[in-house]
């Protein structure tokens, strides 16, 4: 579903990413792991055409990335991207017209959503009452309202309580079990990422050090008494 | 998807509380500075109304400059000082659409009250000066007003949205923007001694400028660019 081959990349003199390849395949979701400054937000930018790469390819589902594959495309960027100014349902409805969608015909679907996330009864409220937690639902709310064939997640798990955390773990695994979604995860949370991802990268100043099947990962280091923290400590903390 | 963007962005603008107050700025600049003026150099011999026209369509590009700055703020500024304007560009819409969106919903509000302070500018002038001196625009105070003008008042508020959303300060933006508005001021001086021969020549070549411009500065308007400017 998403291949990145060779991607480099570098924003004036600093090389922030080096020969990066991996592939997600559909329906699977991948965990992309890293310290601060590692590249993964430049990786998710290129992924989503914010930002080209000097060098390789990305495909999705076989496409270079264009504004209109764009549509197939659903993104929780670190920062929530919703308007303080706009309740619930108008930041919703401004990004489903952006998608193309019929507010009417998708109106039991994001109703079941702001059910399901606890938002309904605020749905009519402005954003800038709300807390990280809200804002972060109302955010996941709209990036699948128009059920992306990919979805993007920065930090999903930021800002959640406990239950809440539970909940969208719930929800990514039936996206991807049930309607087949691919999921790529940036993530500092190990706990969830080793919850519910099938594949797992981990990044360190640009470079891709672990790309492995989260089976396999655990396993192999299982051997050796490590953890999944242990192993990212030692790929972050160490040479890798 | 251009629609979707101006009508978010002009409801923005018309919630926003700060626009009355600049409203009522561009109102004094509008009506009480000309009538100030027009009260001076009106003599016996009526030489104000020779100058209607000029105020009548050339202040109408102050007072859009006035509107497009404080708005400006809350329609391109405030985006990328929110970090919506990364998710926006994320979405399936181009970036030349956003801007254009932006740039229409700026221009809409800004020249809407610019064309009613206009007439209110007339109003309060005759209203000054008595039914003994009538000050009425001519046919081409009102193809500036209707024609020319919005075309100048587009591209300048695109350009001032451009710079917003590629320049990392926004202080740089504003030095610049006010740097046009007294160089248009102090230009407004000699084109007004046109006054009786045409000074469409003149618009013609601000359009052609502005126009140069703005397609110049579209070309280094991308996602990357805007990005890494709000970081």
């Amino acid at each position: 579903m998403l291949v990145l081959e060779n991607i480099s990349k570098s924003l004036g003199r600093k090389r922030i990413l080096s020969d990066i390849s991996f592939e997600v395949r559909e329906g699977s979701i991948f965990g992309y792991l890293g310290p601060n400054g590692a590249g993964k937000t430049t990786t998710i930018r290129i992924i989503l055409g914010l930002f080209e790469q000097d060098r390789g390819s990305v495909m999705i589902a076989g496409l270079s990335p264009t504004v209109a594959s764009r549509r197939r495309i659903g993104f929780l960027l670190e920062g929530d991207g919703l308007y303080n100014d706009l309740t619930v349902d108008e930041n919703i409805a401004l990004y489903a017209g952006m998608y193309g969608l019929d507010l009417e015909s998708t109106r039991d679907k994001i109703d079941n959503l702001l059910e399901l996330f606890e938002l309904n009864h605020v749905r009519s409220q402005r954003l800038s009452t709300f807390s990280r937690g809200m804002k972060r639902k109302t955010a996941f709310v709209r990036s699948i309202i128009h059920e992306p064939r990919l979805l993007i997640l920065d930090e999903p798990f930021n800002g959640l309580d406990p239950d809440m955390q539970g909940l969208m773990r719930e929800s990514l695994l039936r996206l991807s079990r049930e309607q087949d979604t691919t999921i790529f995860v940036s993530s500092h949370n190990l706990y969830e990422i080793d919850r519910i991802c099938d594949r797992i990268a981990i990044i360190k100043d640009g470079v891709l050090k672990v790309n492995d099947a989260t089976v396999d990962l655990k396993e192999r280091y299982r051997r050796e008494g490590m953890s999944l923290e242990d192993v990212y400590f030692s790929v972050t903390r160490g040479g890798g | 998807m251009i629609g979707i963007i101006l009508v978010k962005e002009l409801r923005g603008l018309l919630r926003w509380r700060r626009i009355f107050l600049t409203v009522v700025i561009a109102a004094i600049v509008m009506i009480y500075v000309p009538n100030e003026i027009f009260t001076r150099i009106t003599g016996p011999d009526n030489i104000g109304a020779r100058y209607i026209d000029f105020y009548f369509s050339f202040y109408s590009i102050i007072a859009v400059m006035i509107l497009a700055h404080t708005a400006n703020y809350t329609v391109f500024l405030r985006d990328k000082a929110n970090g919506t304007l990364e998710s926006l560009l994320a979405a399936p819409v181009h970036i030349r659409h956003v801007w254009l969106g932006k740039t229409l919903a700026v221009f809409l509000v800004g020249y809407t009250i610019a064309v009613v302070l206009s007439f209110a500018f007339v109003l309060v002038a005759n209203h000054t000066f008595g039914p003994s001196i009538a000050l009425v625009p001519s046919g081409y105070g009102y193809l500036s007003l209707f024609v020319l003008n919005p075309v100048i008042c587009v591209l300048i508020i695109g350009l001032l949205g451009i710079c917003t959303l590629l320049v990392r300060d926004y202080l740089v933006v504003r030095y610049g923007f006010f740097g046009i508005w007294f160089a248009l001021f102090y230009f407004l001086k000699p084109a007004g001694r046109l006054i009786g021969v045409s000074v469409i020549p003149v618009q013609a070549a601000a359009i052609l400028g502005l126009a140069i411009l703005v397609f110049f500065a579209l070309r280094l308007l991308t996602n990357e660019r805007v990005v890494l400017s709000v970081e």
